[in-house]
Order: C-alpha cells, then structure tokens, then sequence
C-alpha cells in the first residue's frame, strides 16, 4: 500500500512538473486534470473521502471546464477560428 | 543526515508536498503565460491542502464516519476531522479564485489580444502615457 | 479626450492636497525621473536581455532557498500518522465523542463543518458567491459592451451549434443525465450519513447541468432563465443565512434549539444539517451553471 501512495506521490510531481513545461496549453490542461484525479485518490487514502468526492467533482470536472471555455475564447484551440481582430487593431 | 533522510523518508507526505510547492511556486514565477501561472496557483493550493490533511491522518484509524451509532464513540478509531474539514472549505474557496482569475484573463486578452503579461504590461504602459 | 480628464483629474488631486492649482503639475514619471534611484547604475550595465537572466536566476535561487527551509522544517514536526501528535487533541475528542449527541449526523465532518464551525462555512459561501457576482460583473455582454466581433464570434458558434452532429453526445447524456442527478442528490441528501454534503452534491449537480446544456441547449436555458438562477440562489442564501442566525443565537446563549437531532443514522436527523445541506447544494449547482453559462456565453 505503501509502494502505491509512493507512486501516486510521484505521479503528483511529474505531472505538475510536466504541466509546467508542456508546450500546447491544451495539453497543460489536460495533465492538469489527471493531477487532479490523482489527488482525489490520494484523499481516499488519507481517509478523507469527502476530500475525494469534492476534489473529483471540481478538480476534474468543473475546473477543467473553465479552463477550456477560456481557452476556446483565447483562441488556443485547434478547430476554431484564429483571432482576426489582433491584425485589425495593431 | 542520515538521521535527516530517516525522518523524511518517514514523512513522505509532507516532503511532496512541499515539492508541489516549490514547482507550482517556480512556474509562478517563471511563466508570461498568464494560464500557466493560474494551474501554478492551482498547484500550490494543492500542495498546501496535502500538507494540512497529512496531518489528521493516524495510522490505523478509519474515516470520521460512524457506521454504528448506537454503540459509544470512541476516539481510538478515527482520524482527525478538524484539517479535513478546514481543507473542504479550502478547496471550494480555490475553484473560486480559479473562475475570478480566469474571467480577469479573459478580459485581458479581449483588450490587449495576448495572454503574455510582459507584453501586457508594456501595453498598458503605452496606454497610460 | 482621456488625456485632457487625466490632465483634470492630476489638477483636481493638487488642490485637494493644497497645492495651488497654479503650480505645474509634476507627473509620477517626472517624480520618479528626479529622484536618485539606488540600483540606477546597475540599469546601465545590463541590457534588458541580461536584466531578465538575472530575475530568472534569481527567482530560482529564491525558490530553491524557500523549498530548502520548508524541508528543514518538516524535520521537527511531529511524525507523520503516529498517534498522539499535537494535532490529536481534545478538540478532537469534543467532535468524535460528543458529535453525535450534541449534533446527529453520523458524518462527523459534516459535524464540524456545518455547526461546530459553521462560522467559516457560512463565510465560504459569502466567497463562492462574490466570485460568481465579479464573473457575472466581468464577462456579462449586453448591447452596451457587444462588438461586431463578437456577434460574429457567436453567429458562427450558433451556425455549429445547428449542424446537429451530436447525436453521440446527444445519446451518451440521454443514458448518463439520470444517473447523474441521481448520484448528484443522493450525495446531497446523504451528506449527514455519508462522505459528500452540500458541496460536493452541488458541483456534481452543477456538472450534470453543464453536460445537459451541452446536449440539449435550449431545454436547459428555458429552464434555468435569469429569474429562475436568482430566485434559487437567494432564496437559498437567505434560508442558509437565517437558519445559521438561530443556529448561532441559541447555541451561543445556550437556550434550548425546537430542531431536534432525531435519531442518529436516519435520513431525517442532525436537525439543521440535512435543510442546510440542501440550500448549499443548490447555491454551489446554481453557482457552477452560472460560471459556464458567462464563461461560454456572456449570459444566462
């Protein structure tokens, strides 16, 4: 049990690590999301499951959420259309 | 030192937690990139709720929840609620400083056309004068 | 135009600081011009490429210092998971052996957060919905602030929506929305008897909502319309407040509360945490909606 908090511990820090020095902001997001769903188990074995439901429903779901409507309005997304108002200003 | 790496070895849970700190306090500081910096913050808040719940856990002991109420409660068998409780409010209390500071980012980009801070800040600059 | 209120402004300001309104103005970049700045030489010595090599070097030595001391710290706190730390206190022995009694719910941490220290929880609240307020204050577009772009930006996002290619989505969140809400109020009502309460139900009930509104969009934004958000928020913001005031009034003067706790480990138990545990759910699910809605549309 102990060999697999370790791992997750680990796991915390390379994603966090890899989170920070990923090119794509899509990617950035997306791993910070699997840090998240990591945390959550980690909560569960720490004894703390109110920790875990709340952690996995807003870590994971609402936040990623946000961040993705932010993203699709900041133009980082593949698929939707490029900013053409910055060439019209500057 | 040996003894040192003997007690974090055994304090594990707070030692990463304290390296989640140092990253996301790094990719604060390091980062232009305004979204970037906001999943640093994200980490940061994470880190700092490991290391407080770390420190109601006790070997052992089960969840505070009482699968039979009509027996006596005794305090051998659970673990602490109190930082479980705190790091609740805590958590809840992130996502809304991640929805403020993304809808400020938002508005950024909608008047300066670019998440850089630097770039922003030079912006505002020649704005101002 | 903004230049002549700014000259008007600096004018305004020097005569309220006494200054006669004959004196030139000095600006704050003149000020800072004139005064003698201690690292002014070191400007001159490094471009401004250098200059940034140096923050960069700095703020890692800073952090490396700063995780330094902190891991030094952990070696004089207590021994992670040993019984008897600090931390293990009576406080804890309050909320474990008198919680049911004092309080009912057999979630003790529901206990603590609700009643014990409701205090906090109430203020939580108070963050969560000032932050959906300065979103709805940010991101709100209406006729006075919608530019050409952006009604073209969401002409094109109507124009994708009306391709009807969702027809996965549409019948994966067919099979999944019941369970969803299902789970959603079942972690709601149980928050006194389970792991869960009033935030985790809300936000599972917010996500379900958001998935919904992504299948089904004009159902939902029928029935989630601007008086139906702020009828449901406040009523459950005053219900919340108000009970916490009896809460607090009676438990502080030590009078006897007419909501009893029933008996521990029944649906309707732990006097005021179920009610409670309701209303927040609502707020958060509420809060959670309102965040996607102004993040992707700008309104409700």
């Amino acid at each position: 049990m102990e060999l697999f908090t370790i791992l997750l511990l680990v796991g915390l820090v390379v994603c966090a690590v890899s989170a920070s020095l990923a090119k794509n902001l899509l990617s950035t997001l997306l791993i910070y999301m699997a840090f998240s769903l990591m945390m959550s188990m980690i909560w569960l074995l720490l004894q703390a499951p109110d920790l875990a439901i709340t952690e996995a429903a807003v870590g994971a779901g609402v936040d990623t959420v946000l961040f993705l409507l932010t993203l699709k309005t900041i133009h980082a997304l593949k698929g939707t259309r490029s900013d053409k108002s910055h060439d019209e200003k500057h | 030192m040996s003894n040192a790496i003997a007690t974090w070895s055994g304090d594990y849970y707070q030692v990463f937690a304290i390296i989640l700190f140092g990253i996301g306090f790094i990719s604060l500081l390091l980062h232009k990139n305004l979204i970037k910096k906001i999943i640093g913050l994200n980490i940061m808040d994470s880190s700092v709720y490991l290391f407080l719940t770390s420190f109601g856990y006790i070997d052992g002991r089960v969840a505070p929840i009482v699968a039979d109420p009509t027996a006596p409660v005794q305090m051998e068998t659970y673990i602490n609620p109190l930082p479980t409780g705190l790091v609740l409010t805590g958590i809840v209390v992130g996502v809304s400083v991640t929805a403020f500071s993304l809808a400020l980012t938002q508005r950024l980009y909608k008047k300066y056309h670019t998440l850089n801070l630097d770039e922003i800040l030079i912006l505002a600059k020649r704005e101002e004068v | 135009m903004t230049k002549n209120i700014k000259e008007r402004w600096r004018q305004f300001a020097a005569w309220v600081n006494g200054a006669d309104s004959d004196t030139p103005v000095v600006t704050p970049e003149e000020k800072r011009a004139a005064r003698p700045h201690p690292l002014r030489f070191l400007h001159g010595m490094l471009s401004e490429k250098n200059e940034m090599r140096v923050y960069h070097i700095f703020s890692v030595v800073m952090c490396l210092v700063f995780t330094g001391t902190l891991l030094l710290t952990v070696l004089y706190l207590p021994t992670f998971g040993g019984a008897g730390n600090p931390t293990e206190n009576e406080v804890m022995e309050r909320y474990v052996e008198k919680g049911i009694e004092e309080v009912g719910a057999t979630n003790l941490i529901s206990n603590i957060i609700l009643v014990y220290r409701g205090f906090d929880t109430f203020g939580e609240s108070c963050v969560l919905f000032l932050a959906a307020t300065c979103v709805m204050i940010l991101l709100r577009k209406d006729e006075k602030n919608t530019t050409a772009y952006d009604l073209a930006e969401r002409a094109e996002d109507a124009e994708i929506e009306s391709e009807e290619n969702t027809t996965v989505l549409r019948s994966v969140v067919r099979m999944l929305m019941p369970v969803i809400l299902l789970f959603g109020v079942y972690v709601l009502l149980n928050g006194h008897l389970s792991p869960g309460g009033g935030f985790s139900g809300g936000a599972i009930l917010g996500a379900g909502l958001i998935l919904f509104e992504n299948a089904f969009g004009e159902k939902v934004r029928r029935f989630m319309s601007e008086h139906v958000y702020h009828f449901i928020k406040v009523a459950a913001l005053y219900f919340y407040g108000f009970t916490m005031i009896y809460v607090f009034f009676t438990g502080a003067n030590g009078l006897h509360s007419i909501i009893g706790t029933g008996i521990p480990g029944m649906i309707f138990s732990a006097g005021v945490i179920m009610p409670i545990n309701v209303a927040v759910g609502l707020e958060v699910a509420c809060t959670m909606y309102a965040f996607y809605a102004f993040f992707s549309k700008g309104e409700l």
